[in-house]
Parts: C-alpha cells; sequence; structure tokens
C-alpha cells in the first residue's frame, strides 16, 4: 500500500483514491472495534460491515455522539490530549481522545495539504488570534489546535490579537513593516478574521499591504451571515486590505477529523483531497444523495487511529458539485456547506431555569 | 417589583400580604378558570391549549368542587402564598400547577423562563383580556414573572411565600434548593422523572391493534418524546414475537416523519453503544436490550423493548425515576404488584400518556395547595 506521504493531495483520480483510501478506512474500522468496546457495539448492534466495498458502505458514526460519549481506542494512559470543540458555553461539547500518533499525524497531514498549496518554502505568517491559545493540553480548543497545525506552514509567527481579541496593532504594524510588499501566510478563523482584523484594517485605511498574500480561514459562516457577510464580500474586502493578488481559501474541518480539512479552490468550491473523502446523505433516507442534491454531510479520513472518528455524520447541510473535474484542476469531489440541520426543537419537562 | 423582572400577567401588588383571603373554589376564580377554558375551547389555539381548556371546563371544577367539599370534620382552606418554578417549554405546564393553586384561594408567583414561547403568550394575552373585564381584581394578588436566575428574586419569592413548587430538571432543582426555605415553609418538588408502556397483547387483540397503536403512538410524538411522561421503553409482557411485529407496523404508520432521521440514527447508535442491539428501523428505532437503559440524556426517535413474563420481574427493572406507566392489558392484581414493587406513581391508558390530571407524579395537587383543616 502506497505511504500517505507520496500521495499528491489534490490530484489523486477517485479510481486511484479508491485503491488507495478504501483499504485504510477498513483498516481503520477494524481497529476500532477491536479497541473501543462501544464502537465495536455500534457496530454489532445496528449490523453494519467491518469491511467496506465501496465508500458509501464504511460505517459511520452520529457527530453528536462525541458530545455524549467519551469514544476511545487507546489507554486513558496513552492519551496526549484531549480536543474538545467550540461550542457556545451552554452547549455539550465534543470530546476527542488523542494519542501522540494520531495527533503527529494531523499535524503532518495538514501540512502536506496546505503545503501543496503553499508551496514548500515558510512565510512570514500572521495568526489572526490571542497569544497563549494553545497553552492548556488538557483541555485543547479546536480553534487552539487549528492555529497549531497551521502554524507549522509558516515561520516567524505574529499573534495579531491582544488578549481581549481587540488587535495589537504594535505587533501589527512591526508585521507589515517588515513584510510590505512580501508574500506572506495569513490564518484565523472566518469570524474573527473579518471582525478584528479586516473590518479594523480598512476602517484605519490600510490597503494592498502585501504581494501574493496566502490567508486560510475556517470555521463557518452563521456569524457572518448574520452580518450579512457573504463569501464575495468577504474575498473582495479582504483583497482590498492585502493585495488584488491574494490567495483566499477558505477551509472546512471540525474536531472530530482535525488534519483532513477540505480547502477551497480557486473557483471557490471546497475539494476533498486524497486524504479524506465526503459523502452527501439524503437527510430524510441517510442514503447517499445525488449530485446536485442536498444532505448531510458524510466525513472520512485516514488519520484517527486513537478515537473512532475515521467516518462521521455530520449535522452540516452539503451539496456535492462534481468529482474530479473541477475546472481549477484539483481532483477530489467538491461540494459547497449550506449550513445545519434544523436544531430540533427542545420541548418537554427539561428546563431551561 | 424592580426593574429587572418581567411581568407577563397579574399584578405587581402579590407582594403585598395583606390581601384578602379567599377560601377555595371562590365563585370569582371558578368563573375566571371557566371564562378561560371557554376562551381557550372556542378560539384559535393550539392543542396543547385546548387541552388545558378541557381540563379546566366548568363541570370539572364543579366535579372537583363536589369531591373536597367541606362536611362536618373537615375543610379545605388556602396555604396562603405560594411559589411555583415552572420549565416554560412545556406549554401550560405552569398554567395546570398555577390554576389549581389559584382554584385553591391562594396568592401565587410563578416564575417562568424569559424566553416564553408563542403559545405561552398566547395564554398570557388571554389572561391579560379576562383580567381587565374584572378590572384587575381577577389576577391581583397573582403574578406571572420571569427574571434573571442569577438575581436575587428566588431567595425574595423563596422568603415571601408558604409554600414553593419547583418543576425542572434534577439539576435545576438542586440549583434553586440551595436557596433555602423559611422553617415554616413547606415545598414540593417535580424533578426529572421516566416514563414507560407495559404492553399485553394477545391473538383477541390484533382487531384493535391499529387504534392501539395510534394511541401509543401520540404518547410518543407529543413533545418529541422528551416530556417526563412520554414512553421510553416498552415491556412487552407475555407478548409473543408476531403480535409485537404487528404492533410496530402499526406504529410505524402513525409516526412516520414525526422524528428527524438524524434523531433516531443518533438516538440507536446511543443506545447500541451500551450493548443495545436494533431491531427495526423507520420513523423510530426500535432497539432490544435486557434492561432499561437511561442515563438521563434526552433522546428523541427511539424505543427500547424487551421481554418479561413475570410481573414482579417487571417493577424490579423499573428506574428509580419512573412516573407513568402507560399500558395495554394490565389487570389490577399486575397494577397492584407494581405499585409495590416500583416507585410508578400513575397507570394510564394509550393515549392518555401526557394528559395532565390533579393526580399527578403521586400527589393529589388539590391536597398539596391547600391545608385541611380538622374542625
Amino acid at each position: 500500500m502506497q505511504d500517505w506521504t507520496e500521495i499528491n493531495p489534490l490530484h489523486l483520480s477517485r479510481v486511484e483514491k479508491k485503491a488507495w483510501l478504501l483499504p485504510q478506512l477498513n483498516q481503520l474500522t477494524q481497529l476500532h472495534s477491536e479497541n473501543c468496546e462501544r464502537y465495536a457495539n455500534i457496530l454489532n448492534g445496528t449490523g453494519l460491515p467491518l469491511v467496506a466495498s465501496e465508500f458509501d458502505d464504511v460505517p459511520y458514526l452520529a457527530a453528536r455522539l462525541f458530545k455524549l460519549l467519551r469514544l476511545s481506542s487507546v489507554e486513558e494512559g496513552d492519551v496526549f490530549k484531549t480536543l474538545t470543540s467550540s461550542g457556545t458555553t451552554s452547549q455539550v461539547k465534543s470530546q476527542i481522545v488523542l494519542d501522540k500518533q494520531t495527533a503527529s499525524l494531523q499535524t503532518k497531514v495538514l501540512v502536506k495539504l496546505l503545503s501543496s498549496i503553499t508551496g514548500k518554502s515558510r512565510r512570514p505568517m500572521l495568526l489572526v488570534d490571542r497569544q497563549g491559545l494553545t497553552n492548556d493540553k488538557s483541555g485543547f480548543s479546536a480553534r487552539g489546535a487549528g492555529v497549531q497545525g497551521l502554524s507549522f506552514l509558516g515561520r516567524d509567527h505574529t499573534y495579531a490579537l491582544n488578549e481581549d481579541l481587540t488587535p495589537n496593532w504594535e505587533r501589527i504594524d512591526q508585521f507589515i513593516e517588515k513584510y510590505k510588499g512580501q508574500s506572506v501566510l495569513i490564518f484565523g478563523f472566518t469570524f474573527m478574521v473579518w471582525q478584528y482584523f479586516v473590518t479594523e484594517l480598512l476602517n484605519r485605511g490600510d490597503r494592498s499591504l502585501f504581494d501574493n498574500a496566502i490567508l486560510f480561514h475556517s470555521g463557518g459562516w452563521k456569524k457572518l451571515q448574520d452580518k450579512a457577510v457573504d463569501n464575495h464580500t468577504f474575498k473582495s474586502t479582504t483583497r482590498e486590505i492585502l493585495g488584488e493578488s491574494a490567495a483566499i481559501h477558505n477551509f472546512y474541518g471540525m474536531v472530530e477529523q482535525i488534519g483532513s480539512v477540505f480547502v477551497e479552490c480557486s473557483h471557490g468550491h471546497l475539494h476533498a483531497s486524497a486524504y479524506s473523502d465526503i459523502i452527501i446523505r439524503n437527510q430524510n433516507t441517510l442514503e447517499p444523495a445525488a449530485f446536485g442534491e442536498q444532505g448531510q454531510i458524510q466525513v472520512m479520513s485516514f488519520i484517527p487511529r486513537s478515537y473512532p472518528g475515521h467516518s462521521i455524520l455530520t449535522e452540516d447541510l452539503g451539496r456535492l458539485l462534481g468529482e474530479d473535474d473541477c475546472s481549477c484542476g484539483w481532483k477530489g469531489c467538491y461540494f459547497e456547506v449550506i449550513g445545519r440541520l434544523p436544531k430540533t426543537e427542545i420541548r418537554g419537562c427539561s428546563d431551561v431555569f | 417589583m424592580s426593574s429587572n423582572i418581567t411581568l407577563f400577567a397579574g399584578s405587581q401588588k402579590v407582594e403585598d400580604r395583606s390581601s384578602a383571603v379567599i377560601m377555595p373554589f371562590d365563585s370569582s376564580r371558578v368563573l375566571f378558570l371557566s371564562q378561560l377554558s371557554e376562551a381557550l375551547l372556542q378560539g384559535n389555539y393550539s392543542a396543547p391549549l385546548k387541552a388545558l381548556g378541557f381540563w379546566l371546563r366548568e363541570s370539572q371544577i364543579k366535579a372537583w368542587k363536589e369531591e373536597y367539599k367541606p362536611n362536618d370534620h373537615l375543610l379545605l382552606a388556602p396555604i396562603g402564598r405560594v411559589f411555583i418554578v415552572s420549565p416554560s417549554n412545556v406549554e401550560g405546564l405552569f398554567a395546570y400547577s398555577w390554576s389549581l393553586s389559584y382554584l385553591m384561594g391562594n396568592q401565587t408567583i410563578v416564575r417562568v423562563s424569559a424566553a416564553i414561547t408563542s403559545d405561552q403568550k398566547k395564554l398570557f394575552d388571554l389572561f391579560n383580556l379576562i383580567d381587565e373585564q374584572t378590572n384587575g381584581e381577577a389576577l391581583n394578588n397573582q403574578a406571572f414573572l420571569s427574571y434573571d436566575k442569577h438575581s436575587d428574586w428566588t431567595r425574595k419569592c423563596s422568603d415571601w411565600c408558604q409554600f414553593r413548587m419547583l418543576w425542572g430538571s434534577d439539576q435545576s432543582i438542586e440549583d434553586i434548593r440551595r436557596v433555602t426555605l423559611p422553617a415554616q415553609s413547606q415545598e414540593r418538588v417535580f424533578p426529572d422523572r421516566y416514563s414507560i408502556s407495559v404492553l399485553h397483547l394477545e391473538e383477541q387483540d390484533i382487531p384493535i391493534i391499529s387504534g392501539l397503536a395510534e394511541s401509543f403512538a401520540r404518547d410518543v410524538i407529543t413533545f418529541q418524546q422528551q416530556a417526563c411522561a412520554s414512553p421510553k421503553w416498552v415491556i412487552w409482557y407475555r407478548t409473543s414475537k408476531k403480535i409485537q411485529t404487528l404492533f410496530w407496523d402499526a406504529v410505524e404508520k402513525f409516526i412516520v416523519g414525526s422524528f428527524a432521521k438524524n434523531e433516531t440514527f443518533m438516538s440507536a447508535q446511543y443506545l447500541c453503544a451500551f450493548g443495545a442491539e436494533v431491531e427495526r428501523v423507520g420513523g423510530l428505532s426500535i432497539v432490544n436490550y435486557r434492561e432499561i437503559i437511561n442515563d438521563g440524556v434526552a433522546l428523541r426517535g427511539v424505543l427500547g423493548q424487551f421481554d418479561q413474563s413475570c410481573i414482579s420481574e417487571i417493577g424490579r427493572a423499573f428506574p428509580q425515576n419512573l412516573q407513568s406507566i402507560s399500558h395495554y392489558g394490565l389487570s389490577h392484581e399486575s397494577k397492584l404488584e407494581l405499585s409495590k414493587t416500583s416507585q410508578v406513581s400513575q397507570f394510564c391508558r394509550l393515549g392518555e400518556a401526557l394528559t395532565f390530571t390533579k393526580n399527578w407524579d403521586g400527589v393529589d395537587l388539590i391536597t398539596v395547595f391547600s391545608r385541611k383543616v380538622r374542625l
């Protein structure tokens, strides 16, 4: 079996991907069924197969299970860190158990994937977040994991925000002065990039700061939709600040499968790389949906070894747009994220006091 | 009262401890509730509010009055000042307990969540409308309000009241109970409860199985299985597999589309993680396990099931926080046995699990909201 490091992440066709990724997923199903009793129980109790002959048949767990159960395939002593979702305080957070191997693989895969876009040389990097976010290993947030993972792509890491999330103008100005007109790398969560960086620089009058800047951002559009900011507005405004040559890539990912992110191409489509795959399932039947049909997003990844999260049915809604034929030149399924499943109304004798 | 509370209906004068004493079943209060009932039944209201209207119909109140009428030895008198904390997400739940407190002649403060539902708003609008017709007399010592749970209003209301009634999750009740009551005050709580169905179907029941299934489905669908009295597990008592299958086939017809697929899928996986096995998947997921799995996680669109042929064993399988058993085919003797071996507080027919009665959760609410005075 081909080593993952030898694969070009954005240029593997469907046939090649199936030959490589499907056996990996089957292996993980086997691994977790042997090491996670609850996972084995679910497979057994729901009659799911251990070996799938198609991606569609790979067993998948409901994403919310990670909020309700601690699902681990490693001994407690081997737990390196536990990731938590960035849910609001009132929500129950997901718990993702990582051992060193999986944590390391996450980072390596992320770097391999994104560096196939940024190139191998490390660029000066501005992180639109606060310093110290990644310090606490025991309760590691998705945001922290994202910042830490992406930081491997850059050098001279500069955190753009203060503790209270206001711009740290001193650091920002130093970064701008040092790297003005150069190619830099910027990463942040979509809402934070917009609210605490782009808007602030726009108000200050900053324009065309860099040459060939690359911005990666993630975290969803919900908060920006509330402000009537769509991807187009986001990109055009951000390019005013960073420079017209800036490459802006949104990506879709989640704490349950960190490392296997789905990056937006130059044509505005999210792509599954060679390391991951995506299935859209009809939300009323959970059967695979046709191209263009809206449904729940199932994500698959070869990374999770310490917890049974290699195939997860999310509560996000999306639509498959095509496969291997995007005019951007990247291979893989390409899709769009539409939103979340409507929340089931909470009613009953549970309470809201 | 200060500005950090929202008064939805009633009067701010409720805090006045010197209001006139009104005896249980006073005609003015019967009149208010009857008018409320009539308006709910005749107006364009939701099914839960119509059910409240039906429950409060004048003939019902008269029947209660007759049931609790004073005799030479005993009469009912109001407790005085009552404080009710109610979850706002069961439309009308607060109204059931409040109306009995009101009927018993008490001054009452009802605390609801600030996030009131459209049904609650309609109900408060109706309260205010009928109250206006009495120039504010009807509700001048009642208050329906909301306040920040971190404020000191729970303390103030607890100091004020002579009887406190709490509805909510175990966690909420424990939180509120940290606010102690004065020694002279009483309390009644309605915490998290769990309910199940016991079904005993025989060949002779096959012709009516569709009707039974429809009733059962109604119990399951109402409040999306999230009410204390919603059945979450079915225990088959001496019922053949063939009849069980016929029953589930029939239930499926009435349940279809009631639960989101993601919910039934997730819920079934959750129970399977503990060792349950899926029996069938449709509008509901049905899973088999040898005992009830109940760890407090709110699941939707799933029912567990197992067979049991010994009634005393059924009672022992129930959780400590059991409330309702909706049933078919249980004999009087079986009910006695289950009352002895479990914490059950109410049996009901299929389709009536969510029907509120004055005897709720093991308590006669009319008695709870009044003093029994020995003459």
